[in-house]
C-alpha cells in the first residue's frame, strides 16, 4: 500500500536536509555553551552527526522504499516493531512541538507581543498543515525556493555586519573546561545534526534510493556551512555578551548599521527563521502523520495532518511553563533524551537487521 | 496575516521617543525618566523651508515628558498617564545617564534597554554630570531635537578624536568583561545667555558600573591612541615663543602588544601616523626637509605625552580602560588564571612603552608660512 505517491528528486532532498539543519538552529544557535569555541563545537557536532546519519542511511539503503515504521515491523516483528515505531513517531511529534514552541516564543517576544499565543500557534499550524497535506513533493519544491532565499539573505546580513566583527573575540582558544566543550559538541551532534533521523520517514519518497547517503551527507554539510558562518558571525560580533541574550543570532542582526541607511534589518533573520521553521515543522508533521497512518493501516495520511498539526500546537503551548525551562531543557535534558531516538533505536534496529540478515527475500514478495 | 491584528498600531497613535535621560532619586528610591518625544508634523525639513505653517523655528518640534517609577519599565509605562499616545522606543537614539545614576551603578538602569524588544542596542550612552534633564533642556541651533544634536556631536567626534562614542552593546560588553572598565562620553549643557549649549567635555570612567573619575579631552585622545581608535584630528606642536605648527592626521594606525617578562607586565603601544601640515603660526619656515623631520619628532613626542597622560590617569584610578587585561588573557591564557584575581593591583604597575612614528607627507597648498614673507 502506497500512502504517498509523490517522489522527490535528489536535489530536493538536499534542500530539505539543509532547511532541516538550519531550521530552529538559526535562532537557538547550537554550541553556544562552548563560548568562543562554539565554531569548533559545531565542527565536532557535524562529525558526530555524520556518524549518526550513516546509521540511518545504511538502514534506509538496506530497506529501499520503506520508512521506519515498515522497517521496524520487518525487523522486530509485528508487536515489538509497532511499539518501537510508536515511540519513534512520538519523538517526531514531540520534536515538532518543541520547534513550534521555539517558533511561538520568537514571534511572541519579538514580532507580535500582544497577540495571544494560541492565535500565533493556530495560524502557523494551519499554514504548515496545508503544506503537509499537499505532500512531500510540495515540501520539496517549497524548500528549493526558501533555501535559496535563505542563502541570499544570510550572505547579505553577513556582508552588512563585517564592519562590526572583532576577531579578537576568538582568543584565547580553549579557555573553558574540556568537559563543557565536549558536552557542547555532543549537544550540537544531537541538535540539529542528529535530528536528521526524522528523514527515515522520508527516504522512502526519494526517486533514487541508491544515492541516499551521498545526498544526506551533502545536505548536512551545506546546512553545517550556514551554521558555521552564523556561529563565526555571532562570536565575532557579540563576543562574551552573547551569553546574556536569548537569541544571539537575532541580536547580531539588530546591530546592522551601515551609514545610518541600512539599519533595522533584523527582520532578515526573522524571515529566515519563519521560513526554515515552517519547513522543519512541516517535515516532522509529515513524518508523524504518514507513520501514524501506516500504524493504523489507513488509506491516506491526509486526514491525519490537521488533527496531528493542531495537537502539535497544543502540546507546544504546554511544553514549558516558561522560556527559562525551555532553555534549560534544550541545554541539559534534550541531548540525553534525544540520544534514545537518534542513536539507540536506529542502531539497535540496524544491528538486529544485520543479525537476522534482513531483508531476506525482498524480490520474492 | 490575520494574527497581526492584536499588535496593529497606526503611526498616528504612537509617540516616538528619540532620546531618554535617566536619574535616580535616593530619597524616594525612585527612578526618574526624561523622554524627548517627537512631534512629527513640526520637524524641520532640511533645506530652505517654504512651509507657511510656522515650523521655521525649531520651537515645539519635540517635547519633554517625565515620569517616575521603581523600575525603568514601570516609569516607561507611567508615561502613558500623561501622554495621549503610546510611546514607541524603536527610534530612540541616546541614553543619557544622570549623575545620580552613575554614582549608584548604571547596570540596573540599563536592564530595560536590552531586555525589551523595542529599544535598540545601538543607542549611544552618555553621562551627564548633572541631572539628565538639564541636557534635554538645551535648544540646539541646527537640529530640532537634543537627541539628534547629540547624535551629530558623536558623529563629529572622529574629526578631533577627543571623544570615544560608546553604544549600549559596547558598554555592556565592557561591563561583562572582568577587567576592562567601561567609559562613556560626558555631555554638558553650559549656560550661554538664555540658551544652553551642548558640549562633549570629557570621558567618564567607570569601575564596574560606577563612575569613579573622568578623563579630560587630551587624556581621552591618549586612550584612543592606545586602543587604535584615532581616525582623524589635529596634533599641535609647540615650537616655543608662541610659534605653533599643527599636523592634520590623514591616516592613523595604532595598537598595543602585551608582554610578560619575568613576571613583569609590559605593554608596548605602537602608533603609526601619516599626516599633512595643517598650519604654521611661525616666523620660521618648517616646510623644509629638515624642518619636517623636526616636526615629525616633536609630534611623536606629543603623542607619547598624550598616551602617558591617559595611562597615568587610568593607573591612578585603577581602571583598565584600554582592555589590557583582555589582551593579556588572549596572549597568555594559561597564566591568566593567576593574574586575574590581582588585576586591580597589577594594572597600576604595568610598564607602558610608546613608540610613535609620524610621517609628514604633504604640506597643504602652500609651501611657506605667511609669517615669513
Amino acid at each position: 500500500m502506497q500512502l504517498e505517491a509523490g517522489k522527490i528528486s535528489g536535489s530536493e532532498l538536499i534542500f530539505i536536509v539543509v532547511a532541516f539543519i538550519f531550521g530552529s538552529s538559526i535562532l537557538l544557535l547550537p554550541g553556544l555553551d562552548a563560548e568562543n569555541m562554539g565554531w569548533l563545537a559545531i565542527i565536532c557536532g557535524l562529525i558526530l552527526g555524520i556518524g549518526f546519519a550513516s546509521i540511518y542511511t545504511t538502514l534506509a539503503m538496506r530497506f529501499p522504499g520503506k520508512n521506519f515504521v515498515e522497517i521496524s515491523e520487518a525487523v522486530f516483528g509485528k508487536l515489538i516493531g509497532k511499539f518501537i515505531a510508536v515511540a519513534f513517531l512520538g519523538y517526531l511529534f514531540h520534536l515538532g512541538s518543541l520547534v513550534v514552541t521555539d517558533y511561538h516564543n520568537f514571534i511572541k517576544l519579538i514580532l507580535l507581543v500582544e497577540t495571544p499565543s494560541s492565535v500565533i500557534v493556530l495560524f502557523a499550524l494551519l499554514i504548515i498543515s496545508y503544506g503537509v497535506w499537499h505532500g512531500i513533493e510540495v515540501l520539496g519544491r517549497v524548500a528549493q525556493g526558501m533555501v535559496i532565499l535563505t542563502v541570499g539573505l544570510t550572505l547579505l546580513s553577513f556582508v552588512l555586519l563585517t564592519n562590526k566583527m572583532d576577531f579578537n573575540n576568538f582568543l584565547p582558544l580553549f579557555d573553558l573546561p574540556l568537559k563543557q566543550f565536549l558536552w557542547a559538541s555532543y549537544g550540537t551532534g544531537t541538535f540539529p545534526f542528529g535530528e536528521v533521523v526524522a528523514f527515515l520517514m522520508i527516504f522512502a519518497a526519494l526517486d533514487r534510493p541508491k544515492q541516499i547517503r551521498a545526498l544526506v551527507f551533502k545536505g548536512m554539510i551545506y546546512g553545517w556551512m550556514f551554521l558555521f558562518f552564523a556561529s563565526i558571525r555571532t562570536i565575532a560580533i557579540l563576543g562574551p555578551t552573547m551569553e546574556i541574550f536569548v537569541y544571539p543570532v537575532f541580536q547580531t542582526s539588530k546591530l546592522i548599521s551601515i551609514a545610518d541607511v541600512f539599519t533595522r534589518l533584523e527582520i532578515i533573520t526573522g524571515i529566515v527563521f519563519l521560513m526554515m521553521g515552517f519547513l522543519k515543522i512541516g517535515i516532522l508533521l509529515y513524518g508523524a502523520a504518514i507513520g501514524t497512518a501506516q500504524l493504523f493501516q489507513l488509506n491516506s495520511y491526509r486526514t491525519l495532518v490537521l488533527p496531528l498539526g493542531l495537537l502539535m500546537g497544543l502540546v507546544a503551548l504546554i511544553n514549558f511553563p516558561n522560556v527559562i525551562e525551555n532553555i534549560k531543557h534544550a541545554n541539559d535534558i534534550y541531548p540525553i533524551y534525544a540520544t534514545v531516538f537518534i542513536l539507540v533505536i536506529p542502531s539497535i534496529t540496524l544491528v538486529v537487521a544485520i543479525i537476522r540478515r534482513l531483508p531476506k527475500n525482498e524480490r520474492g514478495n | 496575516m490575520v494574527s497581526g491584528c492584536w499588535d496593529q498600531v497606526e503611526l498616528e497613535q504612537l509617540a516616538m521617543v528619540i532620546g531618554v535621560g535617566i536619574d535616580y532619586e535616593p530619597e524616594t528610591k525612585e527612578i526618574k525618566l526624561v523622554t524627548e518625544i517627537m512631534k512629527p508634523g513640526q520637524m524641520k525639513s532640511p533645506g530652505p523651508s517654504t512651509s507657511v505653517t510656522g515650523s521655521e523655528d525649531s520651537e515645539g518640534a519635540v517635547f519633554l515628558l517625565e515620569s517616575k517609577g521603581r523600575t525603568v519599565f514601570e516609569a516607561v509605562r507611567e508615561l502613558a498617564r500623561e501622554n495621549s499616545r503610546r510611546t514607541k522606543w524603536t527610534h530612540s537614539e541616546v541614553i543619557i545617564l544622570g549623575k545620580s545614576v552613575v554614582e549608584k551603578g548604571a547596570s540596573n538602569f540599563l536592564d530595560y534597554f536590552i531586555r525589551d524588544p523595542e529599544p535598540r542596542p545601538l543607542q549611544w550612552i552618555l553621562v551627564a554630570e548633572t541631572e539628565s534633564k538639564t541636557v534635554f533642556e538645551a535648544k540646539p541651533e541646527l537640529e530640532s531635537a537634543v537627541a539628534m544634536a547629540v547624535d551629530g556631536l558623536l558623529e563629529n567626534a572622529k574629526l578631533t578624536s577627543k571623544v570615544q562614542p560608546v553604544d549600549l552593546i559596547q558598554f555592556i560588553s565592557y561591563l561583562i568583561s572582568k577587567t576592562t572598565s567601561p567609559t562613556a562620553p560626558i555631555i554638558t549643557a553650559s549656560n550661554e545667555g538664555d540658551n544652553k549649549k551642548l558640549e562633549l567635555s570629557g570621558t567618564a570612567v567607570f569601575k564596574k558600573d560606577k563612575m569613579v573619575g573622568r578623563l579630560n579631552l587630551v587624556e581621552t585622545r591618549g586612550m584612543l591612541w592606545v586602543t587604535g581608535k584615532v581616525k582623524s584630528g589635529v596634533i599641535v606642536i609647540d615650537l616655543g615663543d608662541e610659534q605653533w605648527n599643527c599636523l592634520k592626521i590623514i591616516r592613523a594606525k595604532s595598537s598595543f602588544k602585551p608582554r610578560l617578562k619575568d613576571g613583569e607586565l609590559e605593554v608596548e603601544v605602537n602608533v603609526n601616523l601619516i599626516t599633512t601640515l595643517g598650519g604654521q603660526i611661525s616666523d620660521v619656515d618648517m616646510s623644509t626637509s629638515e624642518g619636517l623631520k623636526i616636526l615629525e619628532k616633536l609630534a611623536a613626542k606629543e603623542i607619547n605625552k598624550e598616551v602617558m597622560g591617559a595611562v597615568k590617569k587610568a593607573q591612578s584610578l585603577r581602571t583598565d580602560i584600554f582592555g589590557f587585561g583582555e589582551a593579556f588573557h588572549r596572549k597568555y591564557p594559561k597564566r591568566w588564571a593567576k593574574l586575574e584575581p590581582d588585576w586591580e593591583q597589577l594594572f597600576p604597575k604595568i610598564k607602558v612603552k610608546v613608540r610613535s612614528n609620524v610621517i609628514v607627507e604633504l604640506v597643504g597648498k602652500t609651501t611657506k608660512p605667511l609669517g615669513t614673507l
